[in-house]
């Protein structure tokens, strides 16, 4: 009777609530067209005749640069397109990589294919520098062996100098790759490099803080995020390749992330990582928030990228103290914004969004997602202040890929499909720049 | 305090999901079982349902206040809460497998407080939440009950009723709620179903008031609704759910012919087969015959998976209408055990086999259903071979499993790259997987129930 009685109960509330429940509005979303604009701009304007993106543009005309613009903070001159007693002018795939893979998420998302197929054009056309030492993993090896293999292929052949690579970081670039062309050859030559430049790697590291030393001490180098970035990179390739070598590269990761989770990391203080051997350098240099420290040989980190590297550990790990640094890292960025006088990165922001998001993804707490929206607008307005294409920082007037605006552009796309819950379309990691 | 410190001891993260070998997860599943009762249940607005959340904030374990981050693959529409809004649903039936870990439990340890949970939830839902007009529940692939307004809500713009899954538990709730289950049924073929005598039926019928369209089937959901009606029979001996199983049956034996002439698979054999017992004979023999037909157009395709076919899905990475690997190897694991066909048993091993020494690919979203089918099929394969080396490989997964979702909270979370709770995502699948390895590393005899309900 009782059991009739309550659902009589409900029945009549059935009727009487349903209309009363209030109803949430669709949230706003502004980013994607700004996004769309971008790729537009640059797949109708911003090509050679070969079809390879310009590193580098003039924002006003969308056409190549004529002069050699003031490069952005911390860029040095020997590492932009082009000749540097010239004119701004080439093109750089590493540097335009979050730009292809924004491409193809936006053929995706749009159903249009000319996304694709310029990324496509650039994957066929590009000629590999392999003196080039880029600070990016290459991450569309799949891809180039889908369109341009004997290109994708020719580019990730072992070299005698890939085994005398200095730092860590570079190894592990080198070793995705030859992962992924042996998954894809079943080419022992391959699996061959990865066993022996694994095995130098390991018999580099230092038995007291588990860093693996560089092959020129005379470098200052941020060895503990160089070793993070070999861990994701040798757990990238584990999952590549067969027994023993996996274990063998799980093992390196491992150690690599036990000797980075172990370090003193004060976000909380310094809002900064620590990126070396404190007893090498003689004290603990710390990352900061907006404007990384400039290197003799190249510049720093910032904490939201070295926290985009602890994202993609936890992320593939579920290892909780790379959860702990990005909830502390993503805290440091609640309430700072860059002083004025900074010369800040698109990059940087990019950073700082997929953080954001990231920490909301792994919270549930709305801070974070509100945070990623206020850094969004931020970007919006300052890097997008005039025409499609973002400035090289925001110090700068033009258009210069170098300084990560197609990173920037991965941490809009990211924001704008967790804002709307939308997971049909998947985001590209924003965790490449290392 | 006590109980959770007992788990973080058992869970020990390392940095590559590898926890000790210690790792009792029997011990796991009680743990998340009995959060799950105490301070997952429905104790909020005007009615106290006593309903399992089928989301939570896995911090506070306490009801989420935001709409969280979906995992990868998971439509704006399917989970649990109201549209654009906090996300506070409660659907039993992607709270399926945990209902059968309840009871499984109170078998496992003697504990009656499980089965008698699961008891309760049954209950009120049947008995409270059916709609006066079409007596369609609240639940499956779109709608739930909002435990905070004590109402049907849609995770989308428009109330739909479609299962998610197979229910499996008809037996329970006609057992329990046995006049709410046959209203049920009836509703289900009454306002489901828009042509009764072409079987034509809209997979998404309107909860509150009748209105489904001819012509909007997905052939899997036929197997539900025969998997439901059945029961109704069985325990009514009404003839109209027997009009209803001979009418969608009809159906798809003329559907299954394609315009060239050449057959297709449509409903799948398992539900047939789950049917077949119950009816009259005539019936059960044209319900196994279909089975036996689909088997025959089902099997060169699973062969082809594990052959890596082009079409092979994916080893790990789920998303809505996207199989993986291991859940063809539920579904022959499913067919195996109601006929003993070694075609399927070779392919469940060889599903089993194509996931010795894997892990997710990189920047997978991995949900936590996928590892509990993986154990589960490394667990069938060990049952069927008797071989160490596929218990082995069910122990790493999930020792795994454990480490990657619950970490160091006693609910696990929805998938790789999220941070909260959500049953959407097959915990429950997952928690069936580790009962699935405690009772063949320990050569328990109690039986556990088959993972093979997602599809």
């Amino acid at each position: 009777m009782k059991a009739i009685t309550t659902a009589a109960l409900a029945s009549f509330a059935l009727g009487i609530y349903a209309a009363e429940i209030p109803k949430a509005p669709v949230p706003p979303s502004p980013y994607l067209p700004i996004m769309y604009k971008y790729a537009d701009a640059m797949v109708e304007r911003g090509r050679d005749t070969k079809g390879l993106f310009y590193s580098a543009l003039d924002r006003a005309t969308m056409a190549p640069l004529t002069n050699l613009p003031p490069a952005p903070s911390g860029v040095r001159e020997e590492h932009r397109v082009g000749r540097y007693d010239f004119a701004l002018v080439g093109s750089n795939p590493f540097h335009d990589e979050n730009l292809l893979r924004l491409l193809y998420t936006l053929s995706e998302l749009s159903g249009k294919p000319k996304y694709r197929d310029a990324a496509d054009a650039e994957l066929r056309g590009v000629q590999y520098d392999s003196r080039y030492l880029p600070d990016r993993p290459w991450v569309l090896l799949d891809r180039g062996f889908h369109v341009a293999p004997d290109v994708s292929r020719r580019r990730a052949e072992p070299r005698i100098d890939d085994f005398m690579l200095s730092f860590a970081r570079d190894g592990g670039f080198r070793i995705r790759e030859w992962a992924a062309v042996y998954a894809r050859t079943n080419n022992e030559d391959f699996l061959d490099a990865l066993d022996r430049f694994a095995g130098e790697l390991v018999a580099r590291r230092d038995p007291a803080t588990g860093m693996i030393r560089t092959l020129t001490p005379e470098i200052s180098h941020p060895l503990a995020l160089s070793g993070l970035s070999l861990a994701i990179d040798c757990d990238a390739a584990s999952r590549l390749v067969p027994d023993p070598t996996a274990t063998r590269l799980r093992s390196l990761a491992d150690e690599q992330d036990r000797m980075f989770c172990a370090l003193p990391h004060d976000l909380k203080g310094r809002g900064g990582f620590i990126t070396g051997d404190a007893e090498a350098t003689g004290a603990n240099r710390n990352t900061t928030l907006w404007t990384p420290r400039a290197g003799r040989y190249r510049v720093g980190h910032t904490t939201a990228q070295v926290a985009m590297m602890c994202v993609s550990r936890y992320e593939n790990t579920g290892n909780i103290a790379y959860r702990d640094l990005i909830h502390a890292a993503a805290d440091a960025y609640l309430k700072s914004m860059p002083a004025p006088d900074d010369d800040v990165w698109p990059m940087t922001f990019g950073h700082a969004i997929s953080l954001q998001v990231a920490a909301w993804r792994s919270t549930a707490q709305q801070k974070y997602l509100d945070r990623a929206r206020e850094l969004a607008d931020f970007a919006m307005k300052h890097f997008f202040d005039q025409g499609p294409l973002p400035r090289a920082s925001l110090k700068s007037t033009h258009y210069e890929s170098i300084t990560g605006a197609d990173t920037l552009a991965l941490g809009f796309v990211e924001l704008h499909l967790h804002i709307l819950g939308i997971t049909a379309v998947r985001y590209p990691p924003n965790t490449i720049d290392r | 305090m006590k109980p959770l410190l007992s788990l973080v001891g058992l869970v020990v993260v390392s940095a590559q999901c590898i926890a000790s070998p210690a790792t009792n997860f029997l011990e796991v599943v009680r743990r998340y079982a009995d959060t799950m009762i105490e301070q997952g249940r429905d104790t909020y607005g005007p009615q106290k349902s006593g309903l399992l959340l089928s989301a939570l904030d896995r911090m506070t374990l306490r009801p989420l206040t935001v709409r969280p981050a979906p995992p990868g693959g998971i439509r704006r529409g399917d989970r649990p809460g109201r549209a654009w809004s906090t996300m506070n649903g409660a659907n039993p039936q992607i709270d399926q497998n945990l209902l059968r870990v309840l009871y499984t439990l109170t078998e496992l340890t003697g504990d009656s407080r499980y089965s008698k949970t699961a008891d309760e939830e049954l209950k009120w839902f049947f008995e409270n939440t059916m709609s006066p007009r079409t007596s369609l529940l609240p639940w499956g692939e779109h709608m739930s009950w909002d435990v905070m307004y004590d109402q049907p809500i849609s995770g989308g713009d428009e109330m739909m009723h479609e299962f998610a899954r197979p229910w499996v538990l008809w037996e329970r709730c006609f057992a329990i709620v046995p006049d709410a289950s046959t209203k049920f049924a009836l509703g289900l073929w009454e306002h489901q179903i828009a042509n009764h005598k072409t079987g034509g039926f809209d997979r998404h019928a309107p909860y509150f008031e009748h209105g489904p369209v001819d012509g909007k089937d997905f052939a899997r959901h036929a197997g539900f609704y025969i998997g439901t009606w059945c029961y109704a029979w069985k325990h009514t001996t009404n003839e109209v759910y027997l009009r209803a199983i001979e009418s969608l049956l009809g159906r798809f034996e003329r559907k299954r012919v394609q315009k060239d002439g050449s057959l297709a698979a449509t409903i799948g054999p398992l539900d047939c087969e789950i049917a077949a017992p119950m009816v009259p004979e005539e019936l059960a023999k044209r319900l196994r015959e279909f089975a036996a037909k689909e088997d025959e157009l089902m099997i060169p395709g699973l062969r082809k998976q594990v052959e890596g076919g082009t079409n092979a899905p994916p080893k790990w990475e789920s998303g809505y209408s996207e199989w993986t690997l291991a859940s063809s190897a539920m579904f022959c694991l499913g067919r195996f055990e109601q006929t003993g066909r070694k075609e399927y048993r070779d392919l469940l091993i060889a599903f089993a086999d194509a996931y010795r020494t894997s892990r997710p690919e990189e920047d997978v979203d991995a949900w936590p259903m996928t590892f509990g089918h993986v154990i589960s099929a490394q667990a069938a394969a060990y049952r069927l071979t008797k071989d160490q080396a596929y218990l082995d490989e069910a122990n790493r997964f999930a020792k795994m499993a454990v480490d990657c979702f619950w970490q160091d909270r006693p609910l696990p979370r929805a998938s790789l790259k999220t941070g909260h709770y959500e049953a959407i995502t097959g915990a429950d699948s997952l928690a069936l997987g580790l009962l699935d390895v405690h009772a063949a590393t320990r050569g328990l005899k109690n039986p556990i129930p088959s993972n093979t309900i997602d599809r």
